[in-house]
């Protein structure tokens, strides 16, 4: 299958807006969590969050739409593409808009006026749609915690099709009470902030941020085909053992990048790294070593989680996490994981616990949701020495 | 006429929540009686309840387990477990949000009950289709308003083409019942609609064994506004050319946001199509187009049929389904 490659990146986290800014901090290994102030919910000292400040942003819809064309415009800039973009499409990866209705609603709270929790992707997306004359497919992926990976995944084969010349891909997530409080209802989070594979472990942190991703075929233009990340393949597949935790042997998971490693003609041998999903829960990092396991046994690749760092970022995490890591790599090294310390010797594998030195290869990137919702993504770096 | 390529239609349903007739469900839907409890029906089709499943995850399990009810009825068939499932959703679980927000905002600020958050993950129905029907492979909720549906069956059929899956298994589910959303109620009322809620499934296949008919083309006809009703019906006209084989016509079947006018200038430009209105029976709700085209395969033709079913949004986008229902 015809390679794509990342043209363009743009992101808002916790770090600030753009991606220098968390290649400066991820190299000093500074997570940017903290109590949770965006609201007040019961049982705060659970509330370790990674938030974007919002200090200038507006409230409700309008604020997420002004993330939206942020996070676009930046990376539109550098990938030198031009308005307006007819043929290119948009695709969105987010657990859903809840949590923009959720930012409505509370916008409103105070005049009864219940409408505004009735919403649906149009009222942020068709804005956007409009702002950058976008004239190819557009569309959401909702696939919980998978979803901007899968839409990462969609666009490559949209382009290696060639049904389109390029694919926007964003990664969006607010920080919600729904959210937090459902989490906290199932017991997920680690008032510790989350600590990926660690023997002392207890949950998740959550994050938001909005991430944008501009990916193009690789032989689209010169210009183009001397970008450093290419995307090889990726799958996806559904773990139907329960709808909030993975089957233990991690058995689904191993056979997602089998699929992922196979679609990208690549050997587990090849890989160079590994970006793994690390939430910090007990189950989902049991059965994510599991399948590390199962699938590279000895030979295991160097591991980074990102997760600290920006806080579980759900439905965004794909995105995120892949202009977090390109970051980081350009900037000359693969992140230590934040919050790993004690290895657990039941997982039987320990991630990064400094930084080490960026080399051109092979990496696997994994990403898992609720309901069962996997995804791997295979892709190459290649270093160039600034 | 291509004849390459052809995506096969295997088995279908289309159901609403109060069973009976098209005319049936219209007239529940007029007298504006609350949707029934889905749990016996699931029970009845999957032998247990789905324990704290929403009435929203019900809905579209039940559409997905008829499915493969009709599809067991042929020896021999059944879905295998490597098919692909691609659901479409408009507004998710729109009324499990609206408790949700109550439940964490003042006066209560409490926490979020477990099973209503995890039913307002709009995935959650598609996790308890593949549990049920027993398959793992790719899983996918695409959400698009009006356009979820057939941007879902896009995505499939891309995927069956490019034969990267050999079996799809495509639906549109949606409630609107309590969903005060403004725009939707306006494009109901613009369809002369009232709102409903049910779900429309399609299994598809590059292979024709069994198959009860096929769809030719889902396309995106830009927005112009330099165009106007005639040129609008022709783009979509000369988009269809490669697959129209006969003076047979096409029976036309207009989704939202089509106009009175244009509904005439395409049935003209399809040689005067006869115009199924199944908004009107299926009731308003995003994914309705789910309903309206599965439920042409549902119905006994004693020869070959094709169906054209147009869609815009709120943009000025048109998309466009294509599909034929053979002789049954």
């Amino acid at each position: 299958m015809t390679q794509t490659c990342i043209t363009g990146t743009g992101i808002v986290s916790c770090f600030g807006v753009g991606a220098d800014v968390i290649a400066s901090e991820l190299s000093k290994g500074h997570s940017n969590e903290k109590q949770l102030s965006a609201f007040k919910l019961q049982d705060s000292e659970y509330y370790l969050v990674n938030e974007i400040d919002r200090s200038d942003l507006d409230q409700g819809y309008a604020g997420e739409i002004q993330l939206f064309i942020n996070v676009i415009k930046q990376a539109l800039e550098q990938a030198n593409v031009k308005l307006p973009l007819t043929d290119c499409g948009l695709i969105i990866g987010t657990s859903g808009f809840m949590f923009a209705a959720e930012s409505e609603f509370r916008l409103h709270e105070h005049s009864g006026n219940k409408t505004a929790a009735a919403g649906y992707d149009g009222l942020i997306i068709n804005p956007v749609v409009n702002y950058f004359g976008i004239g190819g497919p557009v569309f959401s992926v909702h696939t919980a915690c998978a979803s901007s990976a899968n839409a990462i995944i969609l666009a490559h084969e949209m382009i290696a099709r060639g049904e389109t010349r390029r694919v926007i891909v964003v990664g969006a997530e607010g920080l919600s009470a729904v959210a937090l409080s459902g989490f906290q209802s199932l017991m997920l989070l680690d008032k510790k902030g989350c600590r990926p594979f660690d023997n002392d472990r207890s949950g998740l942190q959550i994050g938001e941020a909005y991430g944008a991703i501009i990916i193009e075929a690789k032989n689209n233009n010169t210009e183009n085909e001397s970008r450093a990340l290419t995307i090889l393949g990726g799958e996806n597949l559904c773990d139907t053992h329960h709808v909030t935790s993975a089957s233990p042997d991690g058995i689904m998971m191993q056979q997602v990048i089998q699929q992922a490693l196979k679609t990208a003609d690549i050997k587990p041998a090849d890989i160079n790294f590994i970006k793994a999903h690390g939430t910090g829960s007990p189950d989902n990092d049991t059965a994510e070593a599991a399948a590390l396991n199962s699938v590279f046994g000895q030979a295991m690749p160097p591991i980074t989680v990102l997760k600290r760092y920006f806080g579980h970022t759900l439905g965004a995490c794909g995105v995120v996490e892949t202009i977090g890591l390109f970051a980081c790599l350009q900037a000359g090294f693969l992140p230590a994981t934040a919050g790993f310390k004690n290895s657990d010797p039941a997982l039987k594998i320990s991630p990064l616990t400094k930084s080490i030195e960026a080399t051109s290869g092979y990496f696997l990137s994994n990403y898992f949701g609720f309901g069962g919702n996997y995804a791997a993504l295979v892709m190459h770096y290649r270093h160039e020495t600034p | 006429m291509s004849t390459e390529n052809k995506i096969f239609v295997r088995a279908v349903a289309c159901v609403n929540p109060f069973g009976g007739t098209a005319i049936k469900h219209h007239e529940v839907l007029a007298a504006g009686y609350a949707a029934p409890d889905l749990k016996i029906i699931i029970k009845k089709l999957y032998g247990q309840p789905l324990r704290q499943a929403s009435h929203l995850v019900e809905l579209g399990v039940i559409g997905a387990l008829t499915l493969n009810q009709s599809l067991a009825k042929t020896p021999g068939e059944s879905l295998p477990q490597a098919t692909r499932l691609y659901s479409a959703t408009g507004l998710g679980d729109v009324s499990k949000n609206m408790k949700l927000f109550e439940q964490v905002s003042p006066p209560r600020c409490g926490l979020a009950a477990p099973f209503d958050f995890i039913n307002s993950s709009a995935n959650t129905t598609a996790f308890y289709v593949a549990k049920i029907l027993g398959l793992n492979s790719r899983n996918l909720t695409i959400s698009r308003d009006e356009f979820s549906l057939e941007v879902a069956l896009q995505t499939a059929i891309s995927d069956l083409k490019n034969g990267a899956c050999n079996y799809g298994l495509v639906g549109g589910f949606d409630e609107t019942a309590n969903a005060a959303c403004p725009h939707f109620l306006q494009m109901a009322k613009d369809a002369g609609a009232i709102p409903g809620q049910g779900a429309g499934w399609l299994f598809l296949s590059n292979q024709d064994k069994e198959a009860l008919g096929e769809v030719n083309l889902v396309k995106l006809i830009s927005a112009d506004s330099s165009m106007d009703t005639e040129a609008w019906s022709g783009a979509i006209t000369d988009s269809l050319v490669n697959y129209i084989d006969s003076d047979r016509p096409i029976c036309l079947l207009p989704g939202y946001n089509i106009s009175q006018s244009e509904c005439g200038a395409m049935t003209e430009k399809l040689r005067n199509s006869q115009v199924q209105d199944y908004i009107q029976y299926s009731g308003a709700y995003f994914t309705a187009a789910a309903y309206g085209i599965s439920r042409q395969f549902v119905s006994k033709h004693g020869h070959d049929r094709r169906y054209l079913h147009i869609m815009k949004n709120e943009a000025g986008e048109t998309m466009c389904v294509l599909f034929r229902v053979y002789q049954n």
